[in-house]
């Protein structure tokens, strides 16, 4: 039995679905394609509440979130929301997420969907003894990201315009409690509304927002999106995804996230390892650009020099480049300029390429035609 | 006929891996179905098998990349192909837009025609077999 989130029957009817660790959600609802387009041409819609959603509070939940996580929340002023890691005593990545931090004792935060129950149990292991409490409240809440150039003029109608990356605000929305952050998992500028009190035996308040957003959004000459163009999005702008190009068996200075980790921190759980990395690792993460007419996918290997020095961890079509893209974890020394692709048994040319592998002038929330507000 | 939103139409015969076929009276147009069509959806890339290649009943012929998956084209007849579709391989959303018209792959010569029709389906056939997979 799969589960589904409580804006469901806004879209059971009109989106193909797909399942998606133990959920069923939107693949899409006209085509990835046009969906990838609207959000960076306009602005795009998602159902993000498969997302795991915990509530952290007590006196020291400071203190045990900078031990169990890379980045230092401390240093964070109220009202950050702060992206880093979650990693095992190897260096290992447990989980990427985002801490909302509302003050030094009440956090929010937002983990990767097949890692909520992991992840939950890994915080409350490490919490033991601490004036810490953590609790779930993905059933009780929903999560609504709405990404794009113009998703600033639908952030305007909350009448928080001003909020800037990687902050939020905290807002009531028809008596519920609300969070609204400037963040987002396709390399556009957006807005992720997280609202509490909503479960699958009252989502009358949820539905009524998502219905709001869709007539604002269509008013934008966007489109309401899926699994598909949210997954393709964030592989254009060069962002992991936990599984795969992130794992336990890959650390953050292997997949060149190491700004994520903040090792002026004495203690947090992974780094010791990750102190050694600093000094290299014998893998890399790295963006390719396919130049054949095939799209390279988890999995496939990956030549330099004829000789196979890695693998795909996630590929796909890009619409924007109207090309196959993928990110590869490759040995660190194959620096060779001829890179291929092998899919389904055929060896494809391949390019290195920077990441994001749009041009980030025209795409992007540092494209230089940025869209109005008022 | 159609099942559910599919369109199957009653002039071709049909393969298990959701291949059509057109057979003429010197040839045989190949394409994939409706179905085929809207499970791969948004259609990137389409590969072209050589013009003048000898195929085989069943086996791979060419392949088509969607922005989440990639599938093969198996022939549904054996014999020479004598003609692409060229026009999928800067248009390869007319597969999406019309599978059974524009969309269409490849033309081929069957040199096992008689023998061979009986491993395909009919449209009646097809749309049973469909509709198992349906559930």
């Amino acid at each position: 039995m799969t589960q589904v989130t409580q804006l469901f029957p806004a879209y059971k009817n009109v989106a193909r679905l797909t399942e998606f660790s133990g959920y069923t959600m939107p693949l899409f609802f006209t085509g990835i394609i046009e969906e990838v387009l609207a959000v960076r041409g306009s602005v795009g819609m998602f159902d993000v509440s498969h997302m795991g959603r915990f509530r952290i509070v007590g006196k020291d939940a400071e203190s045990f979130l900078n031990h169990v996580l890379t980045v230092d929340v401390a240093r964070a002023e109220p009202g950050r929301a702060v992206y880093g890691f979650m990693c095992n005593e190897s260096g290992g990545v447990i989980d990427d997420l985002i801490t909302y931090k509302v003050g030094e004792g009440d956090f929010y935060m937002v983990v990767n969907c097949s890692n909520r129950a992991k992840d939950f149990q890994w915080l409350n292991r490490w919490s033991e003894g601490k004036d810490v409490s953590i609790s779930d409240i993905t059933d009780e809440s929903i999560l609504v990201a709405v990404q794009g150039p113009a998703a600033g003029k639908i952030l305007y109608d909350f009448g928080v315009s001003e909020i800037k990356r990687f902050r939020f605000a905290r807002r009531e929305y028809s008596g519920h409690g609300s969070l609204i952050a400037r963040t987002g998992y396709t390399g556009e500028d957006g807005f992720e509304i997280l609202v509490e009190g909503i479960t699958k035996q009252e989502p009358r308040d949820g539905l009524t927002l998502w219905e709001t957003l869709k007539k604002r959004l269509y008013q934008e000459g966007g489109l309401e999106a899926g699994l598909g163009a949210r997954d393709t999005l964030r592989l254009e702008a060069g962002l992991a995804l936990h599984g795969n190009d992130i794992t336990e068996e890959i650390s953050p200075f292997e997949a060149g996230l190491s700004r994520f980790v903040d090792l002026s921190k004495q203690d947090y759980i992974g780094r010791p390892v990750h102190e050694k990395q600093a000094a290299g690792t014998a893998r890399m993460l790295v963006g390719l650009v396919c130049r054949e007419r095939l799209i390279p996918r988890a999995h496939n290997p990956v030549l330099n020099g004829g000789r196979v020095v890695g693998y795909v961890t996630s590929g796909t079509y890009s619409p924007t480049l109207k090309t196959g893209i993928c990110m590869a974890l490759v040995e660190a020394g194959a620096v060779g300029d001829t890179w291929e692709i092998e899919i389904r048994g055929t060896r494809c040319r391949a390019e290195l390429s920077k990441m994001p592998f749009y041009d980030q002038d025209l795409y992007g929330f540092r494209r230089k035609n940025r869209v109005e507000v008022r | 006929m159609k099942l559910d939103k599919y369109d199957i139409p009653d002039d071709l015969l049909y393969t298990k891996e959701h291949e059509w076929a057109r057979v003429g009276a010197n040839s045989t147009v190949v394409g994939i179905t409706d179905y085929a069509a809207d499970q791969l959806h948004d259609i990137v890339f389409v590969e072209l098998p050589p013009q003048g290649s000898e195929q085989k009943q069943g086996s791979r012929v060419c392949s088509v990349e969607s922005v989440k998956s990639s599938a093969d084209v198996t022939s549904p007849l054996s014999g020479r192909v004598i003609r692409v579709n060229e026009t999928l391989s800067t248009h390869p959303e007319k597969v999406n837009q019309s599978p059974y018209g524009d969309g269409w792959f490849f033309e081929i010569s069957p040199s096992n025609l008689e023998s061979e029709k009986g491993n395909l389906l009919d449209a009646k056939g097809y749309a049973e077999y469909l509709k198992g997979l349906l559930g």
